[in-house]
């Protein structure tokens, strides 16, 4: 009995140890998220979570995750349940070692509806929301622009019809399968906030670059995207345009199908001249 | 008698079924369209998680019809490329360690046994002091494909968006491909397809290569049928490594599948001097790969 507790005490030190290696700093586990974990946002960190996760912290409470070392575990084990909402979101977002850090990938609305996805699938979990009281909230609103004297994108965040500064902005250049980050920066005093565009980025076929703009402050968030047309319409010719040897029959090249048919021609003429011959010498030994 | 009428209301009720989803699509269609020009050819529809989400126009498509209808429209569909794509795949094999993930879920997406590859990672030797690396493989979707150009009966083509794709209603099994492809990409059903009796009432899509057919040629098909979706290929976000980078070349831009950050192409190529798998033969493939260096 005493060499049973021994060994039970020995193993839960053990994976106590193994899963308090990586803690995040005390300042970010007390963090709180200023949402409310609802089956929306658990849903949209479903498929967040598919998208970016999955292939290593496996289906969410399957306990499939992927064979590495240290091992990625399961959202819904009590290792990552038994961390607060704060460490949850400070480890997705700054991630270490093999686990990529999401921060310049995911707004920190997204990373909570990570963290609220996570806890889901714990029954007994109770959140302890962020007091919002006395904290300014906004309306924003955003113009994006690009101005080309500076060859820059240009922000303007307000809010009621006034310039808000000091709103951190993040734009993106929205591609097929995910955005290109141009940077994050702060609005100025007069609400406005720069970002450089590469010079030599293509736009769609009307020389259209789709912008994405992330703005917050104090945990007002705002979205938007606008298509603006920055360079010249960019026609792409496609790979198939034109004949090549492995094009469909009827864009074969042109001097393929004449020696084709030129044969097929040749030979068939061969062979009905000599019977029109054959016709004739018959002819000419009746008369 | 019973026969014919049978026919008879199973027409009504599919021309019905028409007309309610032509009216369904266009209502849904309409207020897109007057929000903006732009996405006048994509519409919002709910998926089977009850979620709303956008999808082009062109991938909508009634259930209805008989299975060889089915595949008849989805053969003609993929015979056209995505307008105005030009897809690229970049490995990093500095980052490759072996996982295998992305062999499991290309087998598992496109019906495959253990021992068929469309994608292959191969453990290479460095000649001159020894050191291994993985390097995994797809087919490398040539520009200049040799297996198309010997194809016999157009089975294998070419589409615009750079793919290129095998349609086992037309293939022969004659494996001129297989001989032509000097990156040993394609491989032959000798047996019957694994789980082909799951597999045998659905409707052939040419875009996946699902159900497999025994006695035809089968290759990576840069999962078009998730493209089609905007979604990354089965291997590429199936990757744990931050491996593969997938994405437009039009766009210039490219995705990790596992970080999901988004760079510029040429600015990925160029800083990493990226090269292509026999370079020499002149088949142009359109998979980088990014050296292996120390990281």
């Amino acid at each position: 009995m005493k060499y049973l507790v021994i060994i039970i005490l020995l193993i839960t030190s053990g994976t106590l140890w193994a899963q308090s290696s990586w803690k995040a700093p005390d300042k970010a586990q007390k963090q709180l998220s200023p949402l409310v974990f609802d089956e929306d946002m658990a849903q949209q960190g479903r498929q967040l979570y598919s998208r970016s996760c999955a292939s290593c912290h496996g289906t969410v409470s399957k306990n499939n995750y992927a064979i590495m070392i240290p091992a990625p575990g399961d959202p819904a084990s009590e290792g990552f349940q038994n961390q607060t909402d704060g460490s949850l979101f400070y480890k997705i977002q700054k991630g270490k070692g093999a686990m990529p850090a999401f921060e310049d990938v995911y707004g920190t609305d997204e990373i909570w509806a990570m963290v609220a996805y996570f806890r889901s699938f714990n029954k007994n979990y109770e959140q302890q929301l962020m007091q919002l009281d006395g904290v300014e909230k906004f309306n924003f609103k955003t113009a994006v622009a690009y101005d080309f004297n500076i060859d820059k994108l240009v922000v303007k965040v307000t809010s009621d019809d006034k310039f808000v500064e000091n709103v951190e902005v993040a734009a993106f250049v929205k591609g097929m399968f995910g955005n290109l980050a141009l940077g994050k920066a702060k609005t100025n005093t007069k609400g406005i906030a720069y970002f450089d565009v590469d010079a030599d980025m293509p736009g769609d076929t009307k020389g259209n670059l789709n912008f994405y703009v992330k703005v917050n402050k104090n945990y007002s968030y705002a979205k938007s995207t606008v298509a603006l047309k920055v360079t010249e319409p960019n026609i792409p010719v496609a790979v198939t345009e034109g004949r090549h040897l492995w094009s469909p029959n009827k864009d074969a090249p042109i001097w393929l199908i004449i020696t084709f048919w030129g044969v097929v021609f040749g030979i068939w003429g061969a062979i009905f001249y000599i019977i029109f011959t054959l016709f004739r010498l018959k002819k000419y030994k009746a008369d | 008698m019973a026969k014919s009428k049978n026919k008879l209301q199973d027409a009504t009720r599919r021309k019905f079924l028409q007309k309610v989803g032509v009216a369904g699509v266009a209502a849904i269609g309409s207020p897109t369209i007057a929000f903006s020009q732009e996405k006048s050819k994509r519409i919002k529809v709910l998926n089977q998680n009850n979620e709303l989400v956008e999808v082009d126009v062109s991938s909508v498509y009634p259930i209805k019809g008989t299975k060889q209808e089915q595949t008849s429209y989805l053969q003609k569909r993929g015979r056209k490329g995505l307008p105005n794509r030009k897809f690229v795949m970049v490995v990093d094999l500095a980052k490759c360690k072996n996982a295998r993930k992305c062999m499991t879920s290309c087998q598992s997406a496109h019906q495959l046994r253990p021992e068929q590859h469309h994608i292959n990672v191969l453990e290479m030797k460095d000649d001159t002091n020894g050191q291994t690396y993985y390097m995994p493989k797809p087919c490398q979707h040539c520009d200049n494909p040799p297996c198309v150009t010997v194809c016999p009966v157009d089975a294998t083509f070419k589409r615009s968006d750079g793919l290129v794709l095998i349609d086992n209603e037309r293939c022969i099994g004659c494996r001129f491909c297989i001989a032509a492809c000097p990156y040993s990409a394609r491989s032959f059903n000798w047996l019957e397809p694994k789980d082909a009796d799951k597999y045998k009432d659905q409707p052939y899509d040419i875009e996946k290569n699902v159900p497999q057919k025994k006695g035809t040629v089968t290759k990576c098909v840069f999962s078009a049928d998730q493209l089609r979706e905007n979604e990354l290929p089965y291997c590429v976000s199936a990757c744990p490594n931050g491996v593969y980078y997938f994405g437009d070349a039009n766009e210039d831009l490219v995705t990790n599948g596992t970080t999901r950050q988004t760079v510029r192409l040429s600015k990925l190529l160029k800083e990493n001097a990226a090269y292509t798998l026999m370079k020499e033969l002149g088949t142009k493939p359109s998979v980088y790969y990014l050296p292996p260096r120390n990281s």
